[in-house]
């Protein structure tokens, strides 16, 4: 399904993964080399600051092409729309060209001519169609989307998907009976926990390993919109919004005041348990949403004092976990663990000769022979090499 | 790192039994890591009690008068400044190491709260009068001395932008193109001039030996204003401007030859983006002069934006190749 070329695909991850072991120690270079050898690469992916020139270059040539078609075209609307089809096909047919023949992977070309095709094709489309309802807009956008991701494996294309589906769902709400749309939020929420658990099961899946970022991507937009789901906020302004009138005051809304409060707090706390980066950085994020939401409601502080007190908060709360954590303990380290040199800091010989003796047994002993590099100042300026 | 991967590699016989056991042990006892989810919130933190206190003086200006509050910024600005020259490391013309992770961060606030405590001292009492130049010249000497002394890229940062702005220029990106209306021909010369300075202090540098990690922030700025600048002497002179076409040309080259002989993409990209700019406003210009009737000259203006653009394209493509070639990387 994905046009990219399979094997270079893997081989690109088996190289990237011998250049860290490499980094680490593990492997000698001449390894890392025969590693390369037997795997090639090949795919064009330029240098970061060549993808973004080619990037714009690509969009100002497919939009000075339409502006030159257009111009020259009669000018009714059908041609318009004939013209925005056709382009976007036209722009497909370039992307797959590019792609297949011409190897490019991540460079800022095929980038650009996929958000040029889908969004001609949208337009396209939409202008084709008489007064498009907003449900069937959410139908075109999931399906258009939903085709990019599968054979192009773009992260943002996959959340589009998911949110023109979410969209699609409240739509269809609309048109139901009183009793489907007050428990809307709960059915986003089982929706958000169903794509949740589909995707930590694709995840997994061999087939779907060349997926691996947009199932990651997907993860945390089922995440953040089991949060949305139960927000107090959204609930109540998107609620009135779309089904008119006041819908949950009073009767539930102090579940999801719960809600709104213990979701992001459930999500660090599963972060911490599980190690897992993914609820942890979506738990701290929603946290930000959780205090807006409720200074929205109810004006706790004035805005300075809520400000510094919760500044003073977090500044201890964050050096005195970096301190606390400076020596390893429960698997959780403060410093950085750079893959850089790590056999030589984690002593690992010894650990590897501890291992081999004491056999499956007994667990090596941890910890407190590891340096992790503490970094050589994070300076704050432009440095690097260009 | 993965495991199964590495176990694959162990069947076909890429690596050895002794390699497939270091990156199992590797990864057995590797941490995770909070560095960064820790020094998120330790920098969250710090905004939002700057925000918090900033909001706080200005709502109460009154009751607390503008000296304790300058006490309290001269204050935390000696105070950063007394703990650097504690414990900065000697001085050296070379790359120095930083002697803490916090080091950089304090020299930063020190130097920050200078230039507030000078720009709140002209703002409330008119220190300086009128005399505008010296209001900048005295924090950017500071700011200079403290970059080389301490050896720190961002107060650099800050010297440079200084010095733009004693020469009347506003450095920063953002308002280049926001404030400046570059209307005034001789703050066009000023950006010139500045640009060249700036490149000679990046050549001098490298040359010189002093502090050689300081060049690419000197060519970053050189090459960004002498730009700009030649871009906006183009844009105003109506007359001349092939003249001034000719002298981004030869701008243009010079930092080509330096970004080749560097391999830098970065500068490679800024000269490609740059003279196409220049370059298409010329066309467009002639263009216009020869004045066919209007559609046609669209078409034309179209056509050019397509083919020349799919020329830059494969120029990109081949410095990419040549810098590839180069490198060793």
């Amino acid at each position: 399904m994905i046009a990219y070329n399979r094997t270079s695909l893997d081989n690109l991850y088996i190289r990237d993964q011998a250049k860290e072991a490499f980094a680490a120690g593990c492997i000698s270079g001449e390894e890392n080399t025969k590693i390369g050898a037997a795997h090639p690469v090949n795919f064009y992916t330029p240098n970061y600051f060549i993808c973004v020139g080619l990037f714009f270059l690509t969009v100002v040539i497919a939009t000075c092409s339409l502006g030159l078609f257009m111009l020259v075209s009669a000018g009714s609307s059908d041609s318009y729309t004939f013209l925005l089809i056709f382009f976007g096909l036209v722009s497909y047919g370039a992307l797959e060209y590019v792609v297949h023949k011409r190897r490019h992977f991540r460079s800022g070309v095929d980038y650009a001519l996929l958000w040029m095709s889908a969004g001609l094709l949208y337009a396209g489309l939409f202008l084709a169609v008489n007064n498009m309802s907003t449900i069937t807009q959410c139908i075109t956008v999931f399906a258009i989307s939903i085709l990019f991701t599968l054979r192009f494996a773009n992260n943002i294309m996959a959340m589009l998907a998911y949110t023109a589906l979410l969209a699609f769902i409240t739509h269809i709400a609309v048109e139901m009976n009183r009793a489907i749309q007050l428990i809307m939020p709960f059915i986003i929420m089982a929706v958000s926990v169903a794509t949740w658990l589909l995707s930590v099961r694709l995840y997994k899946q061999e087939r779907c390993r060349h997926y691996r970022q947009c199932l990651t991507s997907i993860k945390v937009a089922a995440l953040t919109s089991f949060y949305l789901a139960g927000n107090y906020f959204v609930v109540r302004e998107l609620g009135s919004y779309m089904f008119g009138s006041a819908q949950y005051a009073g009767g539930i809304s102090w579940l999801f005041w719960i809600l709104t409060v213990a979701t992001p707090l459930l999500y660090i706390y599963q972060g911490v348990r599980k190690k897992d980066s993914i609820f942890l950085w979506t738990g701290l994020a929603l946290i930000a949403a959780t205090v807006y939401t409720i200074r929205y409601y109810y004006s706790v502080l004035p805005i300075e004092w809520a400000l510094i007190l919760g500044g003073i908060a977090m500044i201890t709360i964050a050096y005195g976990l970096i301190r606390y954590l400076k020596t390893p303990r429960h698997g959780f380290t403060s410093l950085e663990s750079s893959s850089k040199h790590l056999m030589e800091k984690l002593n690992i010989e010894s650990l590897v000769i501890a291992e081999t003796f004491a056999g499956p047994t007994a667990a090596p002993a941890p910890s407190n022979d590891f340096q992790f590099g503490g970094g050589s100042g994070g300076g704050a300026g432009a440095g690097g090499q260009y | 790192m993965d495991i199964h991967t590495f176990q694959q590699l162990h069947r076909e016989g890429l690596i050895t039994d002794d390699s497939l056991q270091k990156v199992e042990a590797v990864e057995k006892a590797r941490l995770f890591s909070l560095h960064w989810e820790l020094k998120t919130l330790l920098y969250l933190g710090v905004t939002l009690l700057s925000g918090g206190l900033g909001i706080l003086v200005y709502k109460n200006i009154d009751t607390i008068g503008h000296q304790v509050i300058l006490a309290a910024i001269a204050l935390v600005s000696v105070g950063c400044f007394y703990y650097c020259r504690r414990n900065a490391a000697p001085l050296s013309v070379a790359k120095v190491q930083v002697p803490n992770p916090f080091f950089d961060y304090i020299l930063l606030l020190g130097c920050l709260t200078m230039i507030t405590f000078i720009a709140y001292l002209q703002y409330a009492y008119s220190v300086f009068g009128s005399r505008y130049g010296l209001a900048t010249f005295i924090p950017m000497v500071i700011l200079f001395i403290s970059a080389y002394s301490f050896d720190h890229l961002g107060v650099l940062s800050l010297a440079i932008t200084n010095l733009a702005a004693w020469m009347g220029i506003a450095v920063t990106p953002m308002r280049i193109i926001k404030e400046n209306s570059f209307d005034d021909r001789r703050l066009i010369y000023t950006g010139l001039f500045l640009g060249i300075i700036l490149l000679l202090a990046a050549m001098a540098s490298e040359k010189r030996n002093i502090k050689k990690h300081f060049e690419f922030t000197y060519n970053n700025f050189g090459t960004h204003i002498l730009f700009i600048s030649g871009l906006a002497g183009l844009f105003l002179h109506e007359q001349f401007f092939i003249l001034w076409f000719l002298f981004l040309l030869l701008i243009a080259f010079y930092i080509y030859r330096q970004a080749m002989k560097k391999n830098s993409f970065y500068f490679l990209l800024l000269v490609s983006l740059y003279t196409y700019i220049a370059l298409s406003y010329v066309i467009i210009r002639i263009l216009d002069k020869i004045g066919f009737a209007d559609m046609n000259s669209i078409y034309l203006g179209l056509l050019y934006f397509i083919f020349s653009a799919i020329a830059l394209v494969r120029i990109l493509i081949v410095f990419n190749r040549k810098i590839k070639a180069n490198d060793s990387l």
